[in-house]
């Protein structure tokens, strides 16, 4: 995390030179928020239902400490063990204890962004812990040796021809298949053998109930469901922000969640864990790393209300044309735009400005979190430490002084359009002028309206 | 200071308070049939439904569908309609289940705006089974479908059945490329029979 | 060409200013005083205070609250007496409408800014229109305008807010309004935003002029003229014929 990543910009315009994959990338998107648009019309109350689980999240926020004592308190009394984490550092050996105790040598582990968040594969790699991500798209990332570029759709930056090429190499599929059917028999062959090999399964959690202490977990494949069935061992990893008060709330949760990311009226497995099942170890690991100091940030508290959907990536039309890989940040698109400065504010602070502010991450987002006026927000806050380009700060000071005196700003007018007139082309259009690189300026007129100019 | 007291007393210092927790959700009434729409829920997301009078009419529709039923190894949670083929000690083995052709098992609360069952989490007696199978028969009673989560909440909470699933279909994905492929690691097909009167 | 225009019907003498965003009054006289007439011939006396200048909207859409708050404040001072104060632009109005306030600038001294759209279908009540634009035209949504300002129901939303710059579009005779379909996806202007992220800017804005090409418009007429100076660099630089318009360049039958 302490290396300088690559700003959005150069990173996106990468990915769109592959226009052709590109325009794929976006269409394929689209088509998922297609589905979630006609999803969310099935449920005539859903304006009504966003509003329930935002104020659900918003007095679980404002009640968080009591109510992750009540789940643990509720969990443990259910026969599960609940650890707590400050950072991924004491995830990572916390984790790792609990699997040398358990003489754990291999592990089957499904979709977890928190995982990716600690960067737990290459730590228990390095231990000597063989880890297999189960979630097919995650396994494809996995052979492929990069990161899930989409917190719901892993592998969605690759094509059928690349994945078929990663399958044929890591799988011994026959070369050139691209089939999707039999990509997904040959890794369910392999994985199931996997299975039971494990000795212990490491899940995400997507929602936990503080007054009965349960898990729920979902899934469409059911690899989650059997990494936490078939070893004995099953650790559960989970932010804090994951609470809500009551178990009828999960109702609210899932009928939004499965709706808003895949267009799917549920996921195919909800699965509800109250304590371990008969022989077998449940441990609960719950993680701050910052989500306590995201907490105190009023105007940025409403993103830990965010449940993970990925609807917001879905219909950022940004995300659709750059990539989940150009945020080069653990959870891309709006939301992990907004996240990232909470963490890492030196290494992205490119993020809050990779957006049109076009609001619509705002509108689809099932807790309602204010996405496009956090993102404007985090500008403001990078502004104030000094941390966006000088001459930009240079120009907000000029446009100040010049915006508040009329005369000025009419004789600044003035003088910018005659410059434009007057000035060859080929100055005029230098790589200095990043608008005219692919677009022409417009034809700048005499006169201004206020000085006088008219059609 | 323990890592969780740590984390505890940041929480205390930032978490606002205040803020009413808003009052149990009442949904819109649903304008479909509930059994038409369980149906076609359940075939959007691979499923198939059968509406039968009464679980004697399960055996010769499975047989029908499996002729070859009786070689299969099959899981049964109905052993007067479809008896269990497996010997107990398999139960317990996931290297034995691994190789399991057929579950019947039997779900409670069906939900119709999604197709979801609630299959409780003791309802086999080892949870992986639900997920090794290759093929899954849920059976259902016609008076436990409902319009939506929350009123399947509402019962789960009230009888504190609080471990267990919602399988909604067959297991799936689409991870390569947007290809919807039904099977993906557990059940390859999901029947709900559906048995009784509304 | 040349529309046919007549008088329309004057339903209520109202004083408006006219606010005209900074771009505009540079670059496109044209649309300002389109939106002028327009209001004139609805019955609207217009006043156009020369002190104005621009909203601070660039500002603080780069992050400078600070410096952007002395721009607002000279903003609110120059429309300080207009009950109405009528802009051609989306985006402006919904920057002093919607994000002064985040710049704690009392609510009182905010002016009653109203988008150009919006203040002839709700405050004027122009129901008919005695003009006409023989062309295929589609609308292109401005962001701040659909969604800040609920000038129509977004697409991934669920509400009834009318199309305002449909119904007016409507009223016009002859004109083909055509059907998009990714009805209201962003441009990739958003300000500094289309030189901070050339590509993705110029990416979004080709594709925003094909969706017009495949439902075979001939203009993109638009509330905001920034999204269409975005989109005309794009068309002009690479040759289409598809062309550009302010909405009140068409309500007034202006050749464009
Ligand atoms: S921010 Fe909202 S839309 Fe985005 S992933 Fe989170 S819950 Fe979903």
């Amino acid at each position: 995390m302490s290396a300088r990543t690559e700003a959005h910009p150069p990173a996106a315009a990468r990915f769109l030179d592959d226009g052709a994959h590109a325009a794929w990338h976006d269409a394929a998107l689209w088509n998922v928020r297609d589905r979630r648009d006609k999803a969310a019309a099935s449920v005539p109350d859903w304006e009504r239902l966003r509003e329930q689980a935002t104020r659900i999240k918003q007095h679980t926020l404002a009640h968080l400490p009591d109510y992750l004592e009540q789940f643990e308190r509720a969990a443990r009394a259910a026969g599960a063990t609940v650890h707590w984490a400050k950072d991924p550092e004491e995830f990572r050996v916390l984790v790792h204890g609990l699997l040398k105790q358990h003489g754990v040598t291999s592990v089957a582990k499904s979709k977890s962004m928190l995982t990716e968040e600690c960067a737990l594969n290459p730590y228990l790699e390095a231990q000597g812990i063989e880890v297999v991500d189960t979630d097919l798209g995650e396994r494809v990332v996995q052979l492929n040796q990069e990161h899930p570029s989409h917190i719901v759709l892993p592998a969605i930056h690759l094509n059928k021809q690349q994945i078929g090429r990663i399958f044929e190499k890591n799988l011994g599929t026959a070369p050139g298949n691209d089939s999707a059917e039999e990509l997904t028999e040959a890794a369910r062959q392999d994985l199931r053998a996997r299975y039971l090999h494990a000795q212990a399964g490491i899940t995400g959690v997507n929602f936990a109930v503080a007054e009965t202490g349960t898990l729920v977990v979902c899934t469409n494949e059911a690899n989650a469901d059997l990494g936490m069935t078939v070893p004995k061992l099953h650790i559960a990893c989970m932010g804090l922000e994951k609470l809500v008060p009551r178990f009828e709330d999960l109702a609210v949760f899932t009928r939004l969640l499965a709706r808003s990311g895949t267009g799917q009226a549920i996921t195919a497995y909800t699965s509800h864990v109250t304590g371990p099942a008969p022989g077998s170890e449940l441990h609960i690991v719950l993680l701050d790393n910052g989500r306590s100091a995201l907490l105190a940030r009023d105007r940025f508290r409403n993103a830990l209300k965010c449940i993970r959907c990925g609807a917001c990536m879905n219909t950022c039309p940004v995300f659709r044309r750059s990539g989940g890989h150009s945020y080069n940040h653990v959870i891309p698109g709006p939301i992990g735009s907004v996240l990232a400065p909470n963490v890492a504010f030196e290494q992205t602070e490119t993020l809050p400005f990779a957006s049109s502010l076009c609001g619509s991450c705002t509108e689809v987002c099932p807790v309602k979190i204010d996405l496009h006026k956090q993102l404007l927000y985090w500008r403001e806050e990078l502004a104030k430490e000094g941390r966006v380009p000088l001459s930009k700060q240079l120009g907000a000071h000029v446009f100040t002084f010049v915006a508040t005196r009329p005369w000025l700003f009419k004789l600044g007018g003035r003088m910018m359009r005659l410059s434009l007139r007057i000035t060859p082309r080929a100055l005029v259009y230098g790589p200095w002028n990043a608008w005219g690189k692919r677009r022409e300026l417009p034809v700048p007129p005499k006169r201004s309206y206020l000085d006088g100019g008219r059609p | 200071m323990s890592s969780r007291d740590t984390i505890l007393k940041a929480l205390r210092e930032a978490a606002p308070g205040g803020v009413e927790a808003p009052a149990m959700y009442t949904p819109d009434a649903p304008a479909a049939d509930l059994l038409e729409s369980f149906e076609f829920r359940l075939k959007a997301c691979g499923g198939e439904l059968a509406v039968l009078r009464s679980v004697e009419e399960l055996a010769p529709l499975l047989s029908a569908r499996w002729p070859d039923l009786a070689e299969r190894s099959v899981y049964s949670t109905n052993p007067a309609a479809v008896p269990t083929s497996l010997p107990e000690a398999a139960f317990t083995d996931t290297a034995a289940l691994q190789h399991l052709d057929l579950a019947i098992v039997d779900g409670c609360e069906c939900v119709a705006e999604n197709a979801a069952v609630w299959v409780p989490a003791g309802a086999v007696p080892h949870r992986s089974l639900l997920y090794l199978a290759e093929h899954l028969v849920l059976i259902v009673r016609r008076d436990a479908l409902l319009p939506t989560m929350h009123e399947a909440y509402a019962r789960l909470a009230q009888r504190g059945d609080t471990s267990g699933y919602f399988i909604a279909g067959p297991s799936k994905t689409s991870d390569i490329a947007q290809c919807l492929v039904i099977g993906a690691q557990g059940p390859r097909s999901c029947l709900v029979c559906m048995v009784g009167d509304a | 060409m040349r529309a046919m225009t007549s008088a329309a019907p004057t339903t209520q003498s109202l004083r408006a200013a006219l606010m005209v965003p900074c771009y505009v009054d540079q670059f496109y006289p044209a649309v300002a005083d389109a939106a002028r007439r327009v209001l004139e011939r609805h019955g609207c006396e217009v006043v156009v205070p020369k002190q104005q200048t621009c909203c601070g909207q660039p500002m603080l859409n780069s992050g400078f609250a600070k410096e952007t708050l002395p721009v607002a404040k000279h903003c609110c001072k120059v429309f300080a007496d207009f009950e109405y104060v009528v802009c051609p632009s989306g985006s402006c109005t919904a920057m002093v409408r919607e994000h002064y306030r985040d710049l704690w600038l009392d609510d009182a001294k905010i002016p009653r800014v109203f988008e150009f759209c919006e203040f002839l279908h709700d405050v004027v009540g122009v129901r008919e229109m005695d003009v006409s634009f023989p062309h295929r035209v589609g609308i292109h949504q401005g962001c701040h305008g659909l969604r800040e300002l609920r000038l129509a129901q977004p697409s991934e939303s669920f509400g009834c807010a009318t199309d305002k710059t449909r119904a007016l579009l409507s009223l016009v005779r002859d004109i083909e309004l055509v059907n998009l379909d990714r009805p209201d996806e962003c441009c990739g202007f958003g300000g500094l935003f289309a030189v901070s992220e050339e590509a993705v800017s110029v990416g979004m804005g080709r594709d925003r002029v094909a969706c017009h090409e495949r439902a075979h418009a001939e203009i993109i007429a638009s509330g905001d003229m920034s999204c269409l100076m975005h989109l005309e660099g794009i068309i002009r630089r690479e040759h289409r014929a598809v062309r550009v318009a302010h909405v009140a360049q068409i309500l007034a039958g202006d050749r464009v």
